[in-house]
């Protein structure tokens, strides 16, 4: 491959952060972004189209998406704070405006990632035949539209001043560390660093490796390694196999997806320390919930906290009454099962996820009488967060299957063909892949004090112990992604 | 302002270090040289360079017809090759292909030199299957590969949407871990099944031409329903039940269509007795009663009466010599009630191995030489394809590649195709090569083990062993 090619889109090549040609332009990138740390214009400029070439690396020329979204917000944002400042009391003007912001981003949402999904459904509704368009998704384009929204939307609300210049929010929104796969960081956590004098102090930066550490193992090692060996040919054909292989592929899968989002957030998070920048926390040991609503403030926060603000508090909350509560909740959470995927096992996902908050809530209120921040204790926290972890086991059934169908034959694989003398076979057999997922589970129940430990001795032993760490974690990955797969493992039925 | 300096410095320390990788030495297979940039400059430090010597890697005659001949002539000549069977081999026999190959076909190697196990059998049978009284039934015998009716359910489909002919053919009496067809529906009760993966539980003198047997209770019940999976599956015309009853048995068996069932009185007597029952119908019920415990069921066919049958013998991890130990009695019935005009042998994939040696591939078809030599006692008149080993990908330092040793596996059945004067089909040419599994995981046509097919992956493969077959008509 020339170094053009290197450089150019390639579909295939998309930049990540764990790839080596994301090491030698960050290394570049660091330099000169440095060096212009007392040239803060200078600086947004460079970053800004860093920014934008990491995005065409990914996504080509859809990157002008990126630019139209970042302007017309601006613009719209910009309007609506002055009609706020100059006819307070003239709503209407402002609705419009925020209306346009969403028609905008959502329009362009809904077109790349939605036009065929809709289309399947409607287009038989009235006896005609669908055929699937070749419409192509722009990577991140759910992170980037919902992160732009959000800044339009807390103008409008009045909770948020207008950024300085476009430039500003261009910074912003296209920051490339959470540009592709978020965490969804709001205007209101985010404008205030953007002209603040750069400092990255010695524990932003063992921070900031420690969070890459962690992706880097995540991501790479575990959720990488158990996809590639063994949870993604489960899912293939789940007929195939024994219910105690689906069953194992269930849980291995469930752990994928954690480290997989997780990690990459967790790079995101470690890579903005470095550059100065604070990220909120993202993931929070999801799988330790009692409860679900709990899972969902530990789980992809920036995003359940985004549809909270945004989708179940516009449309009244629990502000309208019992009944509309219960119905505001089953509705944001099928939005946000639509927002994972455009397809209606995604849907499905998220109608679990809504009943199940609902049935929670409401048990809670009417039943136990408990506390909003109620946390049981005992045999009780152990039940509660055994059958938590398995309605969340179970939802993503529909979340991973390709289809109902597909989905169907994994559960009746489980209940109805287990096989249960075949788990030792099955453990021993993918030995390798066995050890990371319980490695994976286990570090859901490590002291938090363990991170701050990790964190000080990161910082105590200096650049040099932070180099030595990254380079080990390199060369564990760069074994991991050149082993050799696992071939399938035939067991004595 | 200092730290963010350390910042800087981390970055080249990270960057410098992880180059200097390179100078740490991979330890035998456990760890490998790591080179940060490989996407410019590709390391070729240590990688041995491809030798197959002599082996017939080019297989298209069309452009060297003596291509297999001269290759096989230098593997005469390396004693670590010698044939273990000590069949005299034939090492000029050349191929012969169709005359009109239309491009982009892989054609279907012919080296009977137009005696028995050629394509001429079966050429001339599909040619004027109109006018025949019979059906003309194929045996596609593979491992894990054909699992579940993969690839075979399209192959069997594209050949009867031309030839007509209708039914699964072969089915099992038993949907179990290892044999599950979403083209045939079986409920089955008080039936326990044996392969070879039952080890201790299994005895090969008493399987079927499937590789497996059934060992009902007495009471079982079997129920046998088409599916619209493919097209021609929903109804058949007749069935048969092939039957182990040394103590006797009574079967009853049941159409929709009928109101009566109607009994089937086994004699007590060794060997496989078959209960046949005629009519149309979707779905057919059995029910067995017997004393003793040493009754076995073999399995059933549900057929038409014209076109074609093909049935499919898949059995994961079977390397090909299981069949060699079909018992004689089994084969003797199959050839008189259910004889077969094509047998298609397709193996490979577990006895391929990385860095597999041409001594090793050379043990492995010498063995199923003699599989395909203990058919051919049976079925002597049938057309004999030797289906090559598809491509497997396996990952090293540059990525994911065809497996070191796939070449050389499909280089060796070539020549034990040429040896036993049978056919040949390169698949792994066919299906495209080097890295053609990669391309079919990338478009969801192959699992992530890039090793086996799924269906869509089956119905690519199908459509390119049918265009290979009707380029002889």
């Amino acid at each position: 491959m020339s170094i053009t090619e290197l450089l150019t889109y390639n579909p295939q090549e998309p930049i990540l952060f764990s790839t080596s040609l994301f090491l030698f332009l960050f290394v570049v990138f660091v330099a000169l972004y440095y060096l212009l740390q007392r040239r803060t214009t200078a600086r947004l400029l460079f970053v800004t189209a860093f920014s934008y070439y990491f995005y065409y690396k990914s996504s080509g020329y859809y990157f002008f998406l990126l630019a139209v979204v970042t302007v017309s917000d601006y613009l719209l944002a910009e309007l609506i704070y002055r009609s706020r400042q100059r006819r307070p009391q003239q709503r209407g003007v402002r609705g419009l405006l925020l209306a346009l912001s969403l028609i905008v981003d959502l329009g362009l949402l809904c077109y790349f990632k939605y036009t065929n999904f809709f289309a399947s459904l409607l287009v038989p509704l009235f006896g005609g035949h669908f055929e699937p368009q070749d419409i192509f998704l722009p990577v991140g384009i759910s992170f980037f539209t919902f992160q732009s929204l959000s800044y339009t939307i807390d103008i409008y609300r009045g909770r948020l001043q207008p950024v300085q210049s476009l430039l500003d929010y261009a910074f912003y929104v296209s920051f490339f560390p959470q540009l592709v796969a978020g965490p969804i960081v709001r205007a209101s956590d985010f404008v205030p660093q953007i002209r603040k004098p750069l400092l990255a102090t010695d524990e932003m930066r063992a921070r900031g490796v420690y969070f890459i550490l962690c992706g880097l193992l995540k991501k790479c090692i575990i959720s990488d390694y158990i996809s590639l060996n063994f949870v993604d040919r489960i899912f293939d054909d789940p007929s195939l196999y024994s219910g105690v292989e689906n069953l194992l592929g269930l849980y291995g899968y469930t752990l994928q997806i954690y480290c997989d989002f997780s990690g990459y957030s967790d790079m995101a998070i470690g890579i903005a320390l470095l550059l100065g920048f604070h990220f909120p926390k993202n993931f929070d040991t999801p799988y330790i919930s009692t409860n679900v609503s709990e899972f969902w403030r530990r789980w992809h926060i920036s995003f359940s906290t985004w549809i909270r603000d945004y989708i179940y508090i516009s449309m009244g909350g629990n502000r309208k009454g019992e009944l509309r509560t219960h119905l505001n909740l089953m509705v944001t959470m099928l939005i946000g099962g639509l927002w994972h995927g455009a397809s209606l096992n995604f849907v499905a996902w998220g109608a679990m996820h809504g009943v199940a908050l609902s049935v929670h809530k409401w048990f809670r209120q009417h039943i136990m009488h408990h506390p909003k921040d109620y946390k049981p204790h005992g045999v009780r926290r152990l039940v509660a967060t055994l059958f938590t972890f398995h309605f969340i086991v179970f939802t993503f059934i529909f979340f991973r299957c390709r289809s109902f169908d597909t989905s169907w034959q994994m559960i009746t694989q489980i209940f109805t063909n287990f096989h249960l003398e075949l788990t030792w076979q099955v453990i021993t057999g993918y030995a390798a892949v066995m050890l990371l997922i319980a490695a994976g589970y286990l570090s859901h129940f490590t002291p938090t004090s363990w991170q701050s430990h990790s964190v000080r001795t990161l910082q105590r032993g200096g650049v040099l112990l932070q180099a030595l760490a990254m380079i080990a974690a390199i060369y564990a990955v760069a074994q991991f992604k050149t082993s050799e797969i696992q071939p399938f493992i035939y067991f004595q039925f | 302002m200092k730290q963010n300096y350390k910042v800087v410095l981390l970055a080249v320390l990270v960057t410098a270090g992880a180059l200097l990788l390179y100078l740490i030495p991979p330890i035998g297979d456990v760890t490998k040289r790591v080179w940060m940039l490989s996407d410019l400059f590709p390391d070729s430090t240590g990688r041995v360079a491809e030798e197959m010597p002599g082996l017939p890697l080019a297989m298209q005659p069309d452009t060297d017809s003596t291509a297999v001949a001269l290759a096989a002539d230098s593997i005469a000549a390396d004693s670590t090759l010698a044939s273990t069977d000590g069949a005299p081999r034939d090492m000029h026999n050349t191929p012969t292909v169709p005359a009109n190959l239309p491009e982009g076909t892989t054609p279907i190697l012919d080296y009977s030199g137009g005696a028995n196990g050629g394509m001429g059998h079966i050429a001339g049978l599909l040619r004027g299957v109109a006018k025949l009284q019979r059906k003309v039934r194929i045996a596609y015998y593979g491992d894990s590969f054909i699992e579940s009716d993969i690839l075979t359910c399209d192959l069997r489909q594209l050949l009867q949407d031309r030839f007509g002919g209708e039914g699964i053919g072969w089915a099992g009496c038993k949907l179990t871990g290892t044999d599950q067809k979403p083209t045939v529906s079986i409920t089955a009760s008080h039936i326990e099944d044996r392969n070879h993966l039952n080890r201790g539980k299994f005895r090969t003198s008493l399987m079927g031409p499937s590789l497996r047997y059934y060992l009902p209770q007495n009471g079982a019940r079997i129920t046998y329903q088409g599916t619209a999976f493919r097209r021609h599956l929903s109804q058949w015309t007749a069935t048969q039940l092939y039957v182990r009853a040394p103590s006797g048995m009574t079967v009853t068996t049941q159409l929709p269509s009928d109101s009566l069932s109607t009994t089937h009185t086994l004699e007590a007597q060794p060997g496989v007795q078959i209960v046949e029952t005629a009519g149309q119908t979707s779905r057919i019920d059995y029910s067995l009663s017997f004393s003793g415990s040493d009754a076995q069921l073999l399995g059933v066919t549900l057929e038409g009466s014209t076109g074609i049958q093909l049935d499919n013998f898949g059995m994961r991890s079977e390397s090909g010599h299981s069949l060699a130990y079909i018992p004689d009695d089994v084969l003797q019935a199959v050839a008189a009630h259910h004889s077969y005009d094509l047998i298609i042998v397709h193996f490979g994939l577990n006895a391929t191995w990385k860095g597999i040696s041409n001594a090793q591939c050379r043990a492995y078809i010498d063995k199923t030489k003699q599989s395909i030599q203990h058919l051919r006692q049976y079925f002597p008149a049938a057309t004999i394809l030797v289906v090559s080993v598809s491509d497997r990908d396996q990952r090293d330092a540059d990525g994911l590649h065809t497996m070191d040793g796939v070449e050389r596996m499909v280089a060796h059945q070539a020549i034990m195709a040429q040896e036993l004067g049978v056919c040949f089909f390169n698949l792994f040419e066919a299906m495209g090569g080097r890295d053609s599994m990669s391309q079919l995981v990338a478009l969801g046509h192959a699992n992530k083990d890039y090793t086996h097919i799924n269906f869509k992956g089956g119905a690519d493969l199908a459509q390119l062993i049918f265009d290979a077959l009707m380029a002889y008509l």
